[in-house]
Parts: C-alpha cells; structure tokens; sequence
C-alpha cells in the first residue's frame, strides 16, 4: 500500500503533464480538423464570389456537403445560376431590340427608296408622257399607303406592347359570331376565287368572353396571312371551332404554301419573314401575326400553329367560354 | 438594241430604273427574283 503512494507521488506530475500533452494534441487535432473542414469551404466561396464580381458567372461551386456549409453552397449556387439566366435573357432582349429596330428601318426605308425614285424619274423628265406620269403616280400612291399601313400597324402593336390598349372583354356566342364572320369574308372582294367554309363541332351556341373588335381583328390578320400565301388553284380557307370544358378553339385551316417547320415557332414574332430578303411583294408589315399574339395574351388565350409545306398552315387560338349558369346571371 | 436585264424584287425600283435606261436607248428586262433572272440572263444575250 505504503509502495503505491510513494509510486503515486512519484509519478504524479508526468501523469498530469501526459494528461495535459494529450488534452492539447486532441483539442490540436480537433480544432485543425474543424477549422479545415469550415474554412476550406468557405475559401472556395470566396473565390467563387470573387470570379463572379470579375463577371465570371460560370464558375460553378460544388462542396459535395450535405451539412449547413453545403447548404450555404448551393443557395449560392442557386443565386449564381439565376443570375446567369438573368443576363442571358437581359442580352437576348438587348439582341432582339437591335435586330426589331434594323428591321423597321429596312422596312420604312423600302416604300420610301420606291418614292423617291418615282420623284427623281419625274423631275429628271423620264417620265415624259402623261401614261407614265399617271403610273409613277400610282406606284407613289401604293408606296405611301403601304408606309402608312406599316407605321399604323407598329403604333397599334406598341400601344398593345405597352399594355396602353385597353380591352373590353364581353359576353358574345361565338358559333354565331363566326358564321357571320364566314359569310362576310364571303363577299369581300379579296376572297375571290377563295372558298371559305365554317364549321362548328354541335352546331349550338358557345358563348365565350372576348372583345369583338379585336377578336375581328385576329381574324382578319390571320386570314391575310392566309392569303399571302395561296398557291393552289382551288384556294380554300377552312374555319373551325371546337367546343372544349374551359375554353373554345378556333382552327383557320388554308392550303397555301406551307411553313417549314424551323420557322414555326418564329411567325408570331414581329417583323418575322420566311424569306430573309423582306421582300415585301406579298404586302403586309411584318406585324399581322405578332399583334394577333399580342391580343390573346390580353385575352389571357392562346395561339399557336401547325403546317406541312405543301399541304397548308392552320392556326389555331382559344377563347375563355362563360359557364352556362354565368351567361345566365350576367 | 442593247439589251440589260434587271433584277429587283422592288417593283416600283425596278420599273423606274428601267424608264431611265430606256430614255438611254437601251431595251430592258424585268426580273423579281434571282432564280428566274438566272435564267434569262443565260438563256438570251445581255449586255449587263
């Protein structure tokens, strides 16, 4: 007993200094392996910060953590992505803008290259009889109306751009509608030659929400569109409406050309043109189809196309339907 | 009669262009799309 004391006594301070060497080394350890597991992660999203206020948005952060730190990691790899996709659209539109105002001038500057060479033939006196005066009269006359129609056109889609254009949604049966529609296209003087037939599934009033005019106006440019594009000697246009739960669909069918399948989804953006020469023979501003999409996003509707080159082009749009027990209360 | 063809999908262009050359004395032609202007630039002698 007495021989344990003395031991004791003997080795007591090498046991307290072995005890405090191994709290120091633990604590050493611990605290290098803590501190490595944090800052090693937070030095990758210092750097990864840094790339991005150098602009770099494609330096990606991944920790490969599943703890709070990886948390941190991929909220701000989240925030960086966002913000990558926030700049690429920001450029897509900066791109767009450049690319709408070059094709407003291209096709402002046309009509007007086409009058001043009529104004220059006559004051140079090419145009020495009174036929060919008269025919430079014509082609100015065709050439302003042409620009007027264009600038017309480029007011009303900016105003509806802008959201300026109010609309004035009411009841309205839209079978009825369209059957008037048909058979006064019928007697327009353009359609000649154009048979045109509507159709509706049920053949019963479907009542719908819409502003008429503009909902005229949608008709009117899709049919133009139409007509652009006739190429057959039996020209048919072909108005469908569908019944459906929420909404009815109107289908214009044509047999012109056909829209080849690459260009599809771009015939609604403005200025928009198959041929990349503009050429501006078959009419129109570029604008018909782009304000028809303008309109059925007022109407909270929707419109879209389908083609087969040679075959024709239908489009299609949807309209709201009022259920019945509403078109009774209103 | 030197003969000069044109080719220009504008037509109000195309037709002034050619009463200026025709003033000229020269007989002229009218074509409004690439493809068919090949045509008859190579199927008939022009000058320009």
């Amino acid at each position: 007993m007495n021989l344990f004391f003395e031991n004791a006594r003997k080795f007591f301070p090498v046991l307290v200094l072995s005890l405090l060497v191994a709290i120091g080394l633990t604590n050493g350890i611990l605290t290098f392996l803590v501190s490595r597991s944090i800052i090693k992660p937070l030095y990758a999203l210092k750097h990864a910060a840094e790339e991005i206020k150098e602009g770099n948005l494609d330096h990606e952060v991944n920790l490969k953590r599943k703890d709070e730190i990886g948390q941190l990691g991929a909220a701000f790899e989240e925030m960086r992505y966002r913000l990558n996709e926030s700049i690429r659209l920001q450029l897509q539109y900066e791109e767009n803008r450049k690319e709408l105002i070059s094709n407003i001038s291209h096709d402002l500057k046309t009509p007007i290259t086409g009058i001043r060479a009529c104004v220059e033939g006559i004051q140079d006196g090419i145009a020495d009889t009174e036929l060919k005066r008269g025919k430079y009269m014509i082609m100015i006359a065709k050439k302003t109306e042409e620009m007027d129609r264009l600038i017309d056109e480029l007011f009303l889609y900016s105003k509806l751009d802008l959201k300026q254009l109010p609309f004035y949604l009411e009841p309205m049966d839209l079978a009825a509608y369209l059957y008037d529609c048909a058979q006064e296209l019928r007697l327009d003087l353009r359609m000649e030659g154009v048979t045109i037939t509507f159709t509706s599934a049920g053949n019963r009033p479907i009542l719908v929400m819409t502003d008429r005019k503009n909902l005229y106006r949608i008709i009117m440019n899709i049919i133009d569109n139409c007509l652009k594009y006739m190429n057959k000697i039996n020209k048919e246009i072909r108005i469908k409406l569908y019944d459906g739960e929420e909404e009815a669909t109107i289908k214009i069918e044509d047999n012109g050309t056909g829209i080849e399948s690459a260009a599809l989804p771009h015939i609604f953006d403005r200025f928009y043109r198959e041929d990349p020469s503009r050429n501006t023979a078959t009419g129109g501003s570029g604008l018909g189809l782009a304000i028809v999409k303008q309109i059925m996003e007022g109407h909270g509707g929707k419109v879209w196309a389908e083609s087969s080159i040679g075959v024709g082009t239908s489009i299609y749009f949807t309209l709201k339907k009022i259920r019945v027990q509403d078109g009774e209360g209103s | 009669m030197k003969r000069i063809l044109i080719i220009e999908d504008e037509q109000v262009i195309a037709e002034v262009q050619k009463d200026y050359l025709k003033v000229n004395g020269f007989s002229v032609e009218i074509e409004a799309s690439g493809d068919m202007g090949l045509k008859k630039a190579l199927s008939r002698e022009m000058i320009m």
